[in-house]
């Protein structure tokens, strides 16, 4: 979910551009961001997922294979960034999703029995759940490629958002916001769902295309230092303390954080709901999350045999589109990731 | 008053006015936007130049054609040059029916810009006069070990020729020769060599032994210029990027550069 800053971003901080306008630049995406919106988007119209003849869900491995090839085809780098422990102060709201999705199931259930096509792929959307197998899975597919992927000690968004503030990525990618509050110089939205998408509920549909927000340009627009940007974010709600501090919206929000020297301050005076200094303890965490240097980024030879394996025999995709598809990836590969594109800037001192 | 007059009375404090080859200008827009999607022209006594990148940063564009290449050219006393912002791709279809003999007279205003074209009907439009930031260096010194002047037809016929086997083209030197070389999957390969004695080499200068790579769409999208040009001087180092220059036969100079894909 993260949290959310849509409301308080102004037109100034993000720029919607095209994909191919991000050729050259390695973009560490959010892996279980990722994965979710292939689970939850690519679905039959009454909400079915992808399944393989043994009723194996497959629609994450559609999304990341067909998605992936997308990307590098217009040169982008992704590297996929894995979520590891889930931290302490995140437990509350993971039970709270996972009520949800349970709920969400039952209700799904109901809809296909009454036939309920729309509101089917509503709560079967919302029911979707990523298993430890799946992202097992993800990452031997991920291996197979020859796309590389960082494993997380904790968030993977913070791991994402620390690879771009070193200069090993260009930017983070995911839909949450959560990278810009970890420090990332750059979030991509959207980079994942690029093209043409239906909307929930709809028979409508829209052209979704990358918008990149620099932090920089954030916080100038909205007056603000990092700090309280993210104190202004734990007053709104973050996924460690869903709903926020009662009393305050966005507008009230930006005043009071706008409005002090120090912002902890506003946390500390926070009397209902938390535990002493527990919202201190979300700022401190916002600000030094745990994150690992210890990885590689390096684009490998397609395993053409090995990605067969996966998708066709495995798990019953359809040989010749899996082959159409693979012919992309080795001449990206050769042309996009192998050789390097470099930018002019190199030379312009 | 109709409407003809109250055109003219909108444009009458115009800041810039020139009268160009319509045909031309076509060429030349239809080249740059396939690069830039908003471009700054700058338009000053000595003349008009245009310069920009793509967004990607790949490729840098910079057209100058000199004051004494147009029919007719004005610029204000007041001011030291005049900035005219549009997008490349609405500018492509104003003179997407140019034919050879037609005008174009552009005026520019501080805040929209009249364009002009004259042909067997007057055709008139009024764009607004974007803001557009250009972030390219003013000055870019760039040493090349390579230099080489080539027919322009000769090297658009090559990367046809390349672009039927991968997107990466090499460009390698010495002494005596020059080679355009692209090799593709399945040892797939398509190589032009030019030597001093060939006719399509004009001019060559290798101070060393050099080779570069760079993508062909980039090149293609570069050439589509090439129509202009008779000639074209290249030059490029070992993995730097690539410059190549067109000059029209009116004085008009067109420079392109491209950072180099490294394997």
């Amino acid at each position: 979910m993260g949290v959310n800053l849509r409301e308080i971003i102004p037109a100034e901080a993000k720029r919607v551009i095209e994909v191919k306008h991000l050729a050259g630049n390695v973009i560490a995406i959010d892996a279980y961001n990722a994965l979710y919106q292939f689970l939850t988007a690519i679905r039959q119209p009454d909400g079915t997922p992808l399944m393989d003849r043994e009723g194996r869900i497959t629609s994450h491995l559609s999304g990341l294979f067909y998605r992936t090839i997308n990307l590098v085809e217009d040169g982008v780098k992704p590297v996929y960034v894995f979520d590891g422990k889930t931290p302490e102060m995140k437990k509350r709201e993971v039970e709270e999703r996972l009520k949800r999705k349970m709920e969400a199931a039952e209700k799904y259930r109901k809809a296909v029995e009454v036939g309920d096509v729309e509101e089917a792929r509503k709560f079967a959307m919302m029911a979707a759940r990523l298993s430890s197998d799946m992202v097992e899975e993800s990452k031997e597919l991920l291996d197979a490629m020859g796309i590389p992927w960082v494993q997380a000690p904790a968030e993977g968004e913070a791991q994402a958002a620390y690879m771009a503030r070193v200069g090993d990525a260009w930017a983070a990618g995911s839909q949450d916001y959560d990278s810009l509050l970890f420090g990332a110089p750059r979030l991509v939205r959207n980079i994942t769902i690029t093209g043409r998408r239906k909307l929930p509920g709809k028979d409508q549909y829209v052209e979704v295309r990358p918008e990149v927000i620099e932090l920089d340009a954030l916080l100038r627009e909205l007056s603000l230092t990092r700090e309280k940007l993210i104190v202004l974010a734990i007053l709104l709600g973050t996924d460690y303390n869903p709903g926020g501090v009662k009393g305050y919206g966005p507008k009230t929000a930006l005043r009071v954080v706008r409005g002090v020297d120090d912002p902890v301050k506003v946390l500390k005076s926070v009397r209902q709901d938390y535990e002493p200094d527990y919202l201190v303890k979300i700022y401190e965490y916002f600000l030094k999350p745990p994150v690992s240097s210890e990885y590689s980024i390096k684009f490998s030879r397609p395993d053409e045999a090995k990605i067969r394996d996966i998708l066709v025999a495995r798990h019953d995709f359809n040989p010749q589109r899996v082959d159409r598809a693979l012919e992309r990836l080795v001449r990206a590969y050769r042309e996009k990731l192998k050789a390097r594109q470099s930018r002019l800037d190199l030379w312009f001192g | 008053m109709g409407y003809e007059g109250s055109v003219e009375q909108e444009f009458k404090d115009y800041k810039a006015m020139f009268r160009y080859e319509a045909k031309v200008f076509k060429e030349l827009v239809d080249g740059v936007s396939k690069i830039i999607d908003e471009g700054l022209f700058l338009i000053s006594e000595s003349g008009v130049r245009l310069r920009g990148m793509d967004p990607a940063r790949v490729a840098l564009v910079d057209i100058e054609i000199p004051s004494s290449s147009f029919f007719d050219y004005y610029v204000a006393e007041d001011v030291d040059r005049v900035e005219m912002g549009v997008n490349m791709e609405v500018l492509r279809g104003i003179v997407a029916r140019a034919k050879k003999g037609d005008q174009l007279e552009v005026k520019v205003a501080e805040d929209r810009i009249l364009f002009v074209v004259e042909s067997s009907v007057l055709r008139r439009y009024i764009l607004p006069n974007l803001e557009v930031v250009v972030e390219v260096p003013e000055d870019i010194n760039l040493d090349f070990d390579v230099e080489a002047v080539l027919i322009a037809d000769v090297v658009s016929k090559t990367l046809k020729d390349v672009e039927l086997v991968g997107d990466i083209v090499e460009f390698e030197a010495g002494e005596d020769y020059l080679i355009i070389r692209s090799v593709g999957g399945e040892r797939r390969r398509v190589e032009t060599r030019l030597t001093r004695e060939s006719p399509a080499l004009l001019d060559l200068n290798a101070k060393e032994p050099s080779s570069s790579r760079y993508d062909v769409g980039y090149l293609k999208k570069m050439l589509n210029i090439a129509k202009i040009a008779e000639s074209v001087e290249v030059s490029f180092s070992s993995e730097k990027p690539l410059m190549m220059v067109f000059k029209s036969p009116d004085g008009g100079r067109i420079t392109y550069l491209l950072a180099p894909s490294t394997a």
